[in-house]
């Protein structure tokens, strides 16, 4: 029980962030009651009618695109956690031995440079022109 | 620092000459955007270049690879024994033919890409070769299967080529999962991915009941890389996709696949050389054999009959090399049971016989410049404004190009298994694997194999020589001198094609000599 | 960890597995044709997971990650190649796909699934938000979602 602490403070300034935001946004913030402003969901497409409605192709470049470069996160972030992973208070997790880091260390920045190369390839292809 | 460390800092080493591969495959993704500009107009001629730059990674892909010899056995997740080298060679060989074949393919705009997906490919069928883990060979699996994709579909972007990318896509994802699912039971039964901790687990098992998830496993692992084999029933792809995509993805896909699935399977089946071969229920062998046994028959039967009917060229050469993935699964399975039953002391191994696998893996070779030779006729014969289609557009094509015919004609010869050709012999090592295999006792089995080979060799010799008929024997329909195109890199390819298929009939020796070290 | 929990992990994974096989084998989609390979993957990934908690060691989780990696590629490639098939035949539907095959066999081409409809109230004066980017235009073409 002891050490779930953090976590009861962390929601508690979680919530106290959310309430004194709204309460801020009531007050400074300006009102103008145009009909889309008034609507429940104002962004994209229309929140009543026909949802099967076709979009623009430059939609699907960004998804494809977003999809793609999303799942670097999921090698970086194992990477992270474990590869510095020399906390003497946590002996009892194993992260990368330090003979390894320097490898480690070099696949990652080969992995991040060809994704350079991925991202300067859509960039000339003209995939974030918006027109 | 401990010996595991080590391997695992000095991993790279293993892989020089894919890392030599997919630097070229990064440097052509930077390059060719800013030489391309923005309504995707390139300069002329500039396919040249991509292709230029091609064979140089190759090139220098195969002295790295000439630097790097077989080493002793790691634990690492990359292994190079005498297979990874032998296959190397091929992959590199082959993929200098390849790119020669693509050359002038795709138009100056696309060229950067397809070329870059070649090469992929190529880096992704070595890597297959060094994997010694689990993860390690799916993605390489992947890496073959993805760019194939965008080879199929870059050069030309109409509706047959995309009908064929569509088909292409959805059966090798369905089948890359299928092999991922046999993946995964694999690791369950044994504990881990790494190849050579699983055989070490089989070989370690007290327990001597088959078991269930090993079984599983293996049925999974032979349907989905029977895909890449286009073994019967995984084949119904490969006749539409030869038909629709561009004649160069085509001979990529009868060659390429085909090594990346059977070596696949030798680094799942067999383990690496210089280990013990595990001898009991728990390995993969004995449910694999018998499963391997019946697809072989029906891919030979299947492919022959249907090849007996076809009108269209591409559809026939399709089926012709559905029926030749059935040959050299004969031999993958001789060579399975051979070394199964080398691992039993008490059995007798008959000596000096013909390695299954050895057998299969020469077979490989020459398969690959028999159809290899096959394709760069086809694109080196085409004509300005059509391919070659149908049985029609090779008529008479003895008395319109006298020395293109000559050169499909000796291909054809060959993929028939006639002398003094290459498939001759590769067919003649395949039959005596399998029957020398079935004289031992109890293997009665093989010896019906060396036979429906041999069945299957002569129902095969008919359609190949019916191609020949209508070259030499029939008029020239529609087909006149000036409207040939000249395609130097095709007949460049061509020729290569042709040193092989006759150099290895007369001196088998310099391939037969590495393949002898991988299986001793 | 016991085999009882692995058992149901397994059959969670082998059903995940299986449902997508039966939609890959059933559906005329393109996409959802493409979502239920995507599920048997992460069928795997079930699996993978479960066999890595009972053997006690990381390497199933990170084949699970490659996993992943590689249903995003294959995702995103799926993507753009159903695009480009959209833009030619104008339907998702994949028995538009039929033209390469055997000649002595007849072309399945089946009944295409009726449009569907929604039905809004026209009385009803609801907003319209001004839409972002260019829209494109339609073509009257046959509209499948099945």
């Amino acid at each position: 029980m002891e050490s779930s602490y953090p976590i009861l403070l962390f929601v508690a300034v979680l919530v106290g962030f959310v309430i004194t935001n709204l309460i801020i946004i009531h007050i400074v913030g300006p009102r103008k009651k145009t009909a889309v402003k008034q609507m429940p969901y104002e962004s994209g497409m229309d929140p009543v009618g026909d949802a099967r409605q076709p979009f623009d192709v430059k939609f699907y470049l960004v998804a494809i695109l977003f999809l793609v470069f999303d799942v670097e996160l999921l090698f970086l972030y194992p990477w992270a956690v474990s590869a510095y992973l020399d906390d003497p208070l946590r002996a009892n997790q194993t992260g990368v031995p330090v003979e390894l880091r320097g490898t480690v260390f070099a696949v990652m920045l080969v992995f991040m440079a060809t994704l350079a190369i991925a991202y300067i390839y859509a960039w000339r292809k003209g995939v974030f022109r918006w027109r | 620092m401990n010996a595991a460390i080590q391997q695992l800092n000095n991993a790279f080493s293993l892989i020089a000459p894919e890392a030599v591969l997919l630097a070229a495959v990064c440097l052509i993704f930077f390059a060719a955007p800013f030489l391309v500009n923005e309504r995707g107009e390139a300069p002329v001629g500039l396919r040249h270049r991509w292709g230029c730059l091609s064979l140089l990674a190759l090139l220098l892909a195969s002295c790295v690879w000439w630097q790097s010899p077989p080493v002793t056995r790691t634990l690492g997740p990359f292994v190079l024994d005498e297979l990874t080298w032998y296959i190397r060679g091929l992959t590199l060989t082959f993929g200098a033919i390849l790119v020669l074949l693509h050359w002038n393919q795709a138009d100056d705009a696309r060229s950067a890409e397809s070329h870059a997906c070649l090469l992929a490919i190529l880096a992704g069928v070595n890597l297959i070769a060094a994997s010694n883990d689990l993860v390690g060979l799916f993605v390489a699996l992947e890496l073959v299967s993805i760019p194939t994709y965008l080879f199929l579909l870059l050069p030309r972007r109409d509706a047959p080529a995309q009908e064929a990318t569509l088909k292409y896509f959805l059966l090798s994802i369905f089948s890359s999962a299928i092999v991922l699912f046999g993946m995964s039971y694999l690791y369950g039964a044994t504990g881990t991915t790494n190849l050579s901790g699983i055989h070490a687990a089989f070989s370690a098992a007290s327990d001597h009941r088959a078991n269930p998830l090993v079984a599983v496993a293996t049925v999974m692992l032979i349907a989905g890389l029977g895909f890449r084999l286009t073994a019967v029933p995984f084949h119904f792809y490969a006749p539409d996709v030869f038909q629709g995509a561009p004649t160069s993805a085509a001979a990529m896909l009868s060659f390429v696949p085909k090594i990346a699935g059977f070596v696949a399977l030798l680094r799942l089946m067999v383990p690496a050389t210089g280990a013990e071969q595990a001898m009991n229920p728990w390995t993969m062998t004995p449910a694999a054999i018998p499963l391997l046994w019946w697809l072989a028959v029906a891919t030979m039967f299947v492919g022959n009959l249907m090849a007996l009917m076809q009108t269209d060229i591409r559809r026939l050469l399709a089926y012709s090399s559905v029926s030749h993935a059935g040959y050299m699964m004969v031999g993958l399975i001789v060579g399975m049971a051979h070394e199964h039953q080398k691992a039993d002391v008490l059995a007798t191994v008959s000596p000096n016989s013909v390695s299954g696998i050895g057998a299969m893996l020469f077979y490989l070779a020459v398969y690959g410049a028999m159809t290899l030779g096959t394709f760069a006729v086809l694109i080196a014969a085409a004509r300005t404004d059509k391919r070659i289609e149908s049985f029609d557009d090779l008529s008479g094509l003895s008395r319109t190009r006298p020395a293109m015919a000559l050169l499909l004609a000796i291909f054809l010869f060959s993929l028939a298994g006639l002398p003094p050709t290459a498939g001759f012999l590769g067919k003649l090592n395949l039959f005596f694997a399998a029957w020398s295999q079935g004289t031992v006792e109890g293997q009665e089995s093989y010896k019906w194999l060396a036979v429906i080979l041999a069945i299957n060799a002569a129902l095969g010799a008919w359609y190949y020589l019916k191609i020949i008929g209508v070259m030499f024997l029939r008029e020239p329909i529609n087909r006149s001198q000036q409207d040939t195109v000249i395609e130097t890199p095709s007949l460049i390819a061509a020729g290569l094609c042709l040193v092989g298929t006759l150099g290895l009939f007369f001196l088998p020796g310099w391939l037969w000599v590495p393949i002898q070290s991988i299986m001793p | 960890m016991t085999a009882t929990v692995l058992e149901s992990q397994l059959v969670v994974g082998a059903t995940l597995f299986i449902l997508g096989v039966v939609g890959f084998l059933t559906r005329r989609n393109l996409i959802l044709i493409m979502l239920s390979a995507e599920l048997m993957l992460h069928g795997v990934s079930i699996n993978l997971t479960a066999f890595s908690r009972y053997h006690g060691n990381p390497q199933g989780q990170v084949f699970t990650i490659f996993v992943l990696t590689i249903a995003a590629c294959e995702a995103g490639l799926a993507l753009s190649l159903i695009l480009s098939l959209y833009q030619r035949r104008k339907s998702l539907d994949i028995f538009l796909w039929g033209k390469l095959g055997e000649d002595d066999l007849p072309v399945f081409t089946g009944t295409p699934a009726p449009p569907i409809t929604v039905s809004v109230d026209p009385n009803v004066d609801l907003p319209h938000l001004t839409p972002a980017g260019r829209m494109p235009k339609t073509q009257p073409g046959p509209q499948t979602k099945t």
